[in-house]
C-alpha cells in the first residue's frame, strides 16, 4: 500500500483485463525480440554498424532528462552486454587447454558481472525518493521510543556526543528513554550515563555480539519503538519526527532506515584528497541502492539510524545472532513474516568514518562474510514469504560482496597473454573489439546516468579493487563453512599521528600492479621483435593499463596521511560573538567548530595566544557563551581551544554541532552529475600522486641511509 | 514612508544608541532614513552631530525649507532632525500644543520630513510622555527595549499598558517589536532575565539581543555611533540583525539584498 502511494504519480495509466492483456503481449513481444538482437551473429562490418547505430540512439535518449529514458538505456545496455557475452560463449571460446582454462576463468567473471549488472539495473530501475510524513497533530498520539546506543571498545569520548543528542530529540520527554548498553562494562560510561541521566545497562556475558546486546537491552524496555544508534552516529534533533511518521501511518511497517552519514573522511577519501568533492563508497548505497530497494519493500537495515517496530522485532525473536551482518539478515527475517520497510534518504544523524584502511577493509570484510553467511544460512531465493523482486535485491546485495575473485581475475587476465602466450579469446582482435567495446561504452554511459551524483565514473572499481584481495577468502571460507568467523568492531575516533605509507595492506596491489607492469613490457618486446601480433599485444597492454590505474590510486589510498585532530570538525556557516575580557564584543563567522575548539573568521581585533574569551554561539533563540583560550591567530582566522565545560555548556555545544536538524542535508548539495571523462582523469591522477608518493618516499629513505654511509 | 519609533519605560535602556546605529546600518545598506529625536533631552545629536548654534528641530518653528537647508548642511552618516526647544519655555509651549492638538506632531512630521524618505527612527523620552504618546500614535512599528534587568519586568506592565492603549480601536495597529539591550550572555541573572521576557513576549522578542560593549560607551566619547566607529563589533552585528527583523515589517518597502546589510570590509 505505501509503495503504491509513492507511486501514484507515475501510476500505471490504464488498468483492467484488456490492459493487461495488452501489456503481457507487448512484453513477450518485447522479449522476443530483444532476445533476436541478442543472439544474432554478426560479421565485422554489421556488427560495427549495428554498435554504431545503437550509440548514437542512445546518447540522443541519454540526453533527455526524463525517467523513462533511464529505463530505456538500460534495456538497450542489457542488450549490448548480452550479445557480447552471447558471442563470446558461442565464438571465443578456445580448445586448447590453458586457453581454456584461462578462457573459462575470465568467462566465469564476466557471468558474474552481467549478472550483478542485470540484477543492479533491475534493482535500480525506479529509486524512490521518499518524503517524511506528518505525525499526527495530537502529540499524545505519538508512541513512546527507546533508544539504544549499544557500545563494546569506543572510547566515551566518541559515545558523549552520541547520548547527549539522544536527548536532545524533538519528542514528548515522558515517551523518549534512552539506554547506552555498554558491553565493555566500563566505570566511566557509568557515571556519565548517571551524571546525565540515561538508562545504563551491561550483560554478564557478551554472547551474540552487537546483536545480543541489543536482544538483552529489548527484554529490559517496553516502548513499541526502537531506535538504534550506533555509539558514533549522532541523530539530529528531528530524526524521530521525520521517521516515525510513516510507522505511526503503517502498523506493518517493521522499520525506517535512514543513511549513515560521515562527516569526517573515510580513508580513501582522505588519503586521496577528494574528501568532499568525490561522492564516497556509502552514498551511493544510501543515495541510491536502498532508494531503490525500497520500490520492491527490500530496504534493509544497517545497523544504526533507524527505528525499528518492536512487535516486527518480537516476531523475528529479536535481531539475528547467526551472521555478523545481523543487521540485513533481520531484516531480511521480517520481509519473510511479511512486514514491510522504508528508505528515508534524509541525512538524520552525522557520525565518525573508520580512521584507517585497513580498517576500512576490516569492516568491510566483516559485511561481505556476513552477507555471504546469510547467501548460505538463509538463502533468499528459496524460503518463504518473500516476493521475487526482494529474493533479486537481496540476492544482488549479497553477491555483491562475492566480487573478489572476479575483481582478481580482471586484474590478472592480461597476464595470461602476456607471459603464457595464452590466447583467452580466440577470435580476431578486432572482432573482439567490435563486441567488447560496445558493451564496455554501455555499460559505463548507464552506470553513469543512472549513478549521477552518487558515485563517479570508475570509482566504483576502485572500490571493489581495494576490498578484493582481502575479501576473496573470508567470502570463500563463509561459503564453504557460514558459521566460522566472530563479529569484529569498527575502530573508531583514532588518530593517524604521523603520515605512513602502509605496506602491509599496499602489498597486493603493488604484486598486481608489478605483474601486469612486467606483463606490458614482455607484451611489448613480444610485439617489436614480432613474436606477438601487434594489435593483440595492444588490446592487452590497454587492458593492462588501465588495470595499472586503479591498482596505482589503490596503492595511492594506502598512504595514510595524517590525521591529528580528536574531534573530527565540521563547519557550520554560523555567526557568532566573541566577547573578550575586558568586554568587547567581536562578530564572527564560524569556518570551523568540534566539541573541542573552534575556528572563526573576523575583521576586527588583535587577539593575543592564550587570551582568556567567551564564544557566544546561538542556537535558534538560545545563545550560551563558552569559555575558551585563543590557540593562534593568523590574518583573520582565529582559533580557540575550550577550556572544561560544564554539562549544560557541552549539550549545548552538542546540540550546536550535531542536532540541527538540517546539519547534514546540504551536504553534498553542490555536487555535479558525474562526468566519465572527468572522473577518469581524476583517478588517474590520484594514481599518478600516488605513484610519485611512492618513488619520493622509498629514494628518500635510501637517501639517507646513503647519507649515513657517506659520512667519515 | 514608515515611522518606527523606539520607547521604554525606564531611562538608559538604549533607545538613543539604537536608533543612531540603526540609521547607520540601514543607510549604509541604502535605504532613505531618517533619524527624528521627539526626546527634549536632545541627546540623539550628540551621536548624530547636531549643528551648533542653529535654533532648528521639530519642536522649534522652523519652516521645511529651514529643515532641508539644515539638512543639506549635515556631513553625517544619517539625516536628522533635532528636537530643538532648549529653553524651558519653548518646551513647555510645545507641550501644550501637543496636548491640545493631537494632529499637530504628524503634521508637523509630513511637513518636515524631505519627500522621498522611506524610514524614520523616531527617538523618545522614557515612560508616559505625552511626547512618546503622541509619537506612538503616528507609528507604523513600535519597538520597546529593554534592559536584562530584574526591573524589566517591573517595567513591562508600563509598556504593555502604553501599547495597549496605541492599539485600540486602531484599524491599522502598528507591529511591536522588543529588543534587549545590553544583555550579558555570561551573567545569569540576565540569562535568567531574557528567558522570563521571552516567555512573556514570545516572537515579538528579537532573538538577537544586543550584547553590552564597552565600546558603544567609548564611541559615544567619540560622539560617533558604534556602527561608525567600530563596524565589525559583536553589538554592531546583532544591530544588523535587529535591522533585518525590523524590515521585515513592512514588505512594501524597496528591498535591498541581503548582502548590503553588510558591512564594507576594509582591506
Ligand atoms: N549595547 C550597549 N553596550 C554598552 N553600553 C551601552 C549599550 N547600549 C547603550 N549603552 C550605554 O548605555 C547608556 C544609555 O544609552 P542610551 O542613551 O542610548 O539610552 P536611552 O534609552 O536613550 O537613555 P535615556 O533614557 O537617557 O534617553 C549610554 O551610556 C550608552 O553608551
Ligand atoms: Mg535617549
Amino acid at each position: 500500500m505505501s509503495t503504491a502511494k509513492l507511486l501514484s504519480a507515475s501510476a500505471i495509466p490504464f488498468a483492467g483485463g484488456i490492459a493487461r492483456a495488452v501489456r503481457l503481449l507487448a512484453t513477450v513481444v518485447a522479449v522476443v525480440m530483444l532476445t533476436l538482437v541478442m543472439l544474432t551473429p554478426l560479421e565485422l562490418r554489421e556488427q560495427v554498424t549495428l554498435s554504431g547505430m545503437l550509440f548514437v540512439v542512445a546518447l540522443v535518449i541519454a540526453h533527455l532528462r526524463h525517467r523513462a529514458s533511464t529505463l530505456i538505456l538500460m534495456v538497450m545496455a542489457i542488450t549490448v552486454s548480452a550479445r557480447y557475452l552471447a558471442w563470446r560463449i558461442s565464438a571465443t571460446m578456445s580448445i586448447e587447454s590453458l586457453d581454456l582454462l584461462l578462457s573459462a576463468a575470465l568467462l566465469f567473471a564476466e557471468l558474474y558481472a552481467f549478472l550483478v549488472l542485470a540484477l543492479g539495473y533491475f534493482q535500480l530501475s525506479q529509486p524512490i525518493a521518499r518524503k517524511p510524513l506528518a505525525l499526527p497533530a495530537d502529540v499524545r498520539e505519538w508512541p513512546a521510543v527507546d533508544v539504544l546506543i549499544p557500545t563494546y571498545n569506543e572510547p566515551l569520548e566518541v559515545v558523549r556526543a552520541t547520548i547527549l543528542a539522544a536527548q536532545a530529540l524533538d519528542w514528548p520527554q515522558d515517551k523518549l528513554r534512552i539506554f547506552v548498553l555498554d558491553d565493555g562494562n566500563r566505570d566511566d560510561f557509568q557515571h556519565f550515563a548517571k551524571d546525565v541521566g540515561v538508562g545504563y545497562f551491561i550483560r554478564h556475558d557478551n554472547h551474540g555480539a552487537k546483536a545480543g546486546n541489543i536482544n538483552a537491552a529489548l527484554a529490559r524496555t517496553d516502548a513499541p519503538f526502537v531506535a538504534v544508534f550506533d555509539c558514533d552516529h549522532v541523530p539530529t534533533r528531528s530524526f524521530l519526527q521525520l521517521t516515525m511518521g510513516w510507522l505511526v501511518e503503517d502498523d506493518r511497517l517493521a522499520m525506517v532506515q535512514t543513511p549513515h552519514h560521515f562527516y569526517s573522511p573515510d580513508p580513501l577519501e582522505r588519503n586521496l584528497r577528494v574528501f568532499k568533492t568525490c561522492p564516497n563508497e556509502g552514498e551511493l548505497f544510501y543515495g541510491l541502492i536502498q532508494p531503490g530497494n525500497d520500490l520492491w519493500n527490500a530496504v534493509f537495515f544497517c545497523g544504526s539510524c533507524a527505528v525499528i517496530r518492536r512487535a516486527a522485532l518480537t516476531d523475528v525473536g529479536g535481531i539475528s545472532e547467526e551472521t555478523v551482518t545481523e543487521d540485513a539478515h533481520t531484516a531480511l527475517r521480517m520481509h519473510r513474516c511479511g512486514w514491510r520497510t522504508a528508505f528515508l534518504g534524509v541525512r538524520q544523524a552525522g557520525g565518525l568514518a573508520t580512521e584507517s584502511l585497513s580498517g576500512h577493509i576490516r569492516q568491510r570484510v566483516r559485511w561481505a562474510r556476513g552477507m555471504v553467511q546469510i547467501l548460505r544460512v538463509d538463502n533468499p531465493l528459496f524460503g518463504p514469504g518473500l516476493t521475487w523482486p526482494q529474493r533479486l535485491c537481496y540476492l544482488n546485495g549479497q553477491l555483491y560482496f562475492l566480487s573478489g575473485l572476479p575483481r582478481l581475475i580482471f586484474l590478472t587476465a592480461p597476464l595470461g597473454f602476456f607471459l603464457f602466450n595464452a590466447h583467452i579469446f580466440a577470435a580476431a582482435p578486432v572482432m573482439v573489439l567490435s563486441y567488447a567495446l560496445p558493451h564496455l561504452t554501455f555499460t559505463l554511459m548507464t552506470a553513469s546516468r543512472i549513478q549521477g551524483g552518487f558515485r563517479r565514473s570508475f570509482w566504483g572499481e576502485l572500490y571493489e579493487t581495494v576490498l578484493s584481495v582481502y575479501i576473496v577468502l573470508p567470502t570463500i571460507l563463509a561459503l564453504v563453512n557460514p558459521r566460522l568467523g566472530r563479529f569484529n568492531v569498527t575502530a573508531k575516533g583514532g588518530l593517524i599521528a604521523t603520515s605512513y605509507f602502509d605496506w602491509r595492506i599496499a602489498m597486493p596491489f603493488l604484486v598486481l600492479f608489478g605483474l601486469n607492469l612486467a606483463g606490458i613490457v614482455a607484451g611489448l618486446w613480444a610485439a617489436s621483435t614480432g613474436r606477438q601480433q601487434l594489435d593483440a599485444v595492444l588490446i592487452n597492454v590497454g587492458w593492462a593499463t588501465y588495470n595499472l590505474i586503479i591498482l596505482s590510486t589503490a596503492i595511492a589510498a594506502a598512504f595514510e596521511r595524517q590525521q591529528r585532530r580528536r574531534h573530527a570538525r565540521i563547519a557550520p556557516r554560523l555567526p557568532a560573538m566573541v566577547e573578550r575580557s575586558c568586554g568587547h564584543t567581536v562578530a564572527c563567522e564560524l569556518s570551523d567548530l568540534s566539541l573541542s575548539g573552534a575556528a572563526l573568521n573576523h575583521a576586527g581585533d588583535e587577539f593575543e595566544r592564550g587570551e582568556k574569551l567567551h564564544l557566544t554561539l546561538r542556537l535558534g533563540e538560545e545563545s550560551l557563551p563558552l569559555p575558551a583560550r585563543v590557540v593562534s591567530t593568523e590574518a583573520g582566522v582565529l582559533r580557540l581551544e575550550f577550556v572544561t565545560l560544564s554539562p549544560e555548556r557541552e549539550r549545548f555545544l552538542v546540540r550546536v554541532l550535531f542536532c540541527r536538524a538540517d546539519s547534514w542535508i546540504r551536504w553534498a548539495d553542490d555536487r555535479t552529475l558525474d562526468q566519465p571523462v572527468r572522473s577518469f582523469l581524476d583517478i588517474s591522477l590520484c594514481g599518478l600522486r600516488g605513484l610519485k608518493q611512492l618513488v619520493i618516499s622509498s629514494t628518500t629513505t635510501r637517501g639517507t641511509h646513503d647519507g649515513k654511509n657517506d659520512c667519515p | 514612508m514608515k515611522i518606527i519609533a523606539f520607547v521604554s519605560a525606564k531611562g538608559g535602556t538604549g533607545r538613543t544608541t539604537l536608533v543612531a546605529n540603526l540609521g547607520v546600518i540601514l543607510a549604509r545598506a541604502g535605504y532613505r532614513v531618517l533619524a527624528l529625536d521627539c526626546d527634549p533631552q536632545n541627546a540623539l545629536g550628540t551621536l548624530l552631530g547636531m549643528l551648533p548654534g542653529l535654533r532648528v528641530g521639530i519642536a522649534e518653528g522652523s519652516s521645511s525649507n529651514e529643515i532641508i537647508e539644515y539638512l543639506a548642511a549635515q556631513r553625517g552618516g544619517v539625516p536628522y532632525i533635532p528636537f530643538g526647544a532648549r529653553d524651558r519655555d519653548d518646551l513647555q509651549q510645545a507641550e501644550s500644543t501637543l496636548l491640545a492638538d493631537s494632529g499637530w506632531l504628524l503634521r508637523r512630521v509630513l511637513e518636515i520630513v524631505p519627500t522621498g524618505t522611506e524610514l524614520v527612527l523616531v527617538d523618545t523620552p522614557a515612560g508616559e510622555r505625552v511626547w512618546t504618546e503622541r509619537v506612538l500614535e503616528m507609528a507604523h512599528a513600535i519597538v520597546g527595549v529593554h534592559l536584562p534587568d530584574a526591573a524589566c519586568f517591573a517595567t513591562l506592565p508600563v509598556i504593555a499598558v502604553i501599547l495597549e492603549r496605541r492599539c485600540r480601536g486602531s484599524e491599522l495597529p502598528p507591529v511591536v517589536w522588543h529588543v534587549l539591550n545590553q544583555m550579558e550572555p555570561r551573567n545569569e541573572l540576565a540569562r535568567d532575565a531574557e528567558l522570563l521576557l521571552r516567555q512573556h513576549l514570545g516572537e515579538r522578542l528579537v532573538p538577537c539581543s544586543i550584547p553590552r560593549d564597552p565600546v558603544v560607551g567609548e564611541a559615544w566619547a567619540q560622539q560617533l555611533p558604534v556602527a561608525l566607529h567600530s563596524p565589525m563589533t559583536g553589538a554592531v552585528a546583532a544591530l544588523r540583525e535587529l535591522s533585518e527583523r525590523l524590515l521585515t515589517s513592512f514588505a512594501d518597502l524597496r528591498r535591498h539584498t541581503a548582502t548590503s546589510l553588510q558591512p564594507a570590509r576594509e582591506s
